[in-house]
């Protein structure tokens, strides 16, 4: 290797060297320019995110004023509305059996009227009632049946989770809930049987009592009947009732599911 | 102790760099990296039997093994590990092409070469082969700063083989290129360097160990 090569090679390794360190120099502005692109980028998403739940919250609340203002209007309105029709009436009874009837009527709407209201703030001062599954819900509603009355609810099903939105979740819980009240208080029974099945497309809810029963035909639907079917219409699902004297009474709710 | 210690254990941490790989395998039986630790333990064996060679004091073998087995062997699969990793047409063109300047210079180098003495080496195709695998590291990492994987570059088993590869190539470009020249007119510098390039293997083949255990293939 002669001199003139010599110089060349050095040359040449001192330019690669060169090119080395500016490529190393690149390579680290680019890589600080990404982070911070990125890391912007990350904030972006956290702030989208935060935005998307307090509007989802903001729903939620929204859906839970419509949900407490129709419970006031169709149930508690009514049941109000009922109670003092009967007070109106009662100063034109004649006094005897009648009376004692219409009176016992009116304190009954009244009682129902403060459960109903009782449940209703507890729903608002309970936000697990929002954010709970409904099998969690309903076992809750079970185990406070099971403790504090002589009949027994048996609830049966396969499912872990149901994992309803929330209109469903509470339009469901109240139908079944106003059932077992209505068994508690007219039915006579000590058993209740709540079924719950799922396949692909629809899910089911079977709830049955071992009570007196009722003729369908001949009875007129009282504002606790009415309401079930009305939740089960607005809801989407199909709301069957079955009833005869001496075999109980069962409803039949089911709900498509995508 | 010697470099010769130094040297010998060598083949150790390229061994055992191998068989990091193997720890791996699992994660990379299903893709072309599967190799790389097949390459590292072959590596590992052909300079474990150079040094028998020394050891039994065939030189001539020695030299022979080396730079007509090792040093080839070691171009061509770094050569053919950029091709696995390149992604467009014009970048494999240019790595085909790379290797087949460098095969071609090496061939060359052979028929033109001066008699073999006791320390001599193939500068030539050596200086040809390295530049072309700077070229291609470069490129490896232009592509990767430019891409989105420079966010967690430290993931890529790329990166850390370009990097071992840079450090090592960098290094022993002035070694082997001059390598000649300095046992003629330097020779008193020689020894120095050799601890120099020691250290620059013992570096690469760490990293290539660190390739199998941080890398991730997606």
């Amino acid at each position: 290797m002669g001199e003139r090569e010599l110089i060349i090679f050095i040359f040449l390794i001192n330019i690669i060297l060169l090119i080395f360190i500016v490529g190393v120099v690149a390579f680290i502005f680019q890589y600080r320019k990404r982070k911070i692109e990125h890391d912007k980028q990350l904030i972006k998403i956290n702030e989208q995110h935060v935005k998307d739940l307090l509007s989802s919250q903001i729903e939620v609340q929204q859906q839970t004023m419509i949900d407490i203002g129709k419970e006031i209007h169709d149930n508690l309105g009514q049941k109000l509305t009922l109670a003092s029709i009967y007070l109106q009436q009662i100063p034109y009874k004649k006094e005897g059996g009648s009376l004692i009837h219409q009176t016992e009527e009116v304190n009954g709407l009244l009682n129902e009227i403060l459960r109903d209201l009782r449940q209703l703030s507890q729903t608002l001062v309970n936000p697990e009632f929002y954010e709970s599954d409904l099998l969690v819900l309903l076992k809750k509603e079970v185990e406070r049946v099971n403790g504090m009355t002589p009949v027994q609810i048996i609830m049966q099903t396969t499912e872990a989770s149901l994992n309803l939105n929330m209109v469903q979740r509470n339009a469901i819980f109240r139908i079944i809930q106003e059932f077992v009240q209505n068994c508690l208080k007219h039915s006579q029974c000590n058993k209740i049987d709540l079924n719950i099945t799922k396949n692909e497309k629809t899910l089911r809810f079977e709830v049955s009592d071992n009570g007196i029963g009722f003729e369908q035909e001949k009875s007129l639907p009282g504002i606790g009947l009415t309401n079930m079917k009305r939740r089960a219409i607005e809801l989407g699902a199909s709301y069957e009732m079955e009833s005869q004297p001496g075999q109980g009474t069962k409803i039949i709710l089911q709900l498509e599911t995508d | 102790m010697g470099q010769l210690f130094f040297l010998k254990l060598l083949n150790v941490v390229i061994l055992l760099s191998g068989v990091a790989g193997f720890v791996r395998w699992k994660e990379i039986k299903d893709s072309y990296w599967k190799w790389f630790p097949v390459y590292l333990i072959i590596l590992g064996l052909l300079n474990l039997l150079a040094f028998y060679m020394i050891d039994t004091k065939n030189i001539k073998s020695n030299q022979w093994l080396v730079i007509y087995l090792i040093i080839p062997f070691e171009f061509l699969f770094a050569f053919w590990l950029f091709l696995k990793k390149a992604e467009t047409r014009p970048q494999k063109t240019l790595i085909l092409t790379g290797m087949g300047v460098y095969l071609l210079s090496f061939f060359i180098e052979i028929l033109l070469k001066e008699e073999m003495k006791e320390l001599y080496f193939l500068s030539f195709s050596y200086t040809v082969g390295n530049i072309f695998m700077l070229i291609f590291i470069l490129l490896y990492f232009w592509k990767l700063s430019v891409s989105e994987k420079i966010l967690f570059f430290y993931r890529e088993r790329m990166f850390w083989v370009c990097v071992g590869m840079l450090f090592f190539w960098l290094g022993s470009l002035p070694y082997y290129g001059l390598f000649n020249y300095m046992v003629k007119n330097f020779m008193n510098i020689l020894p120095a360097y050799a601890w120099l390039m020691l250290s620059l293997n013992y570096l690469m083949y760490t990293l290539f160990a660190v390739s199998f255990i941080w890398g991730k293939e997606n």
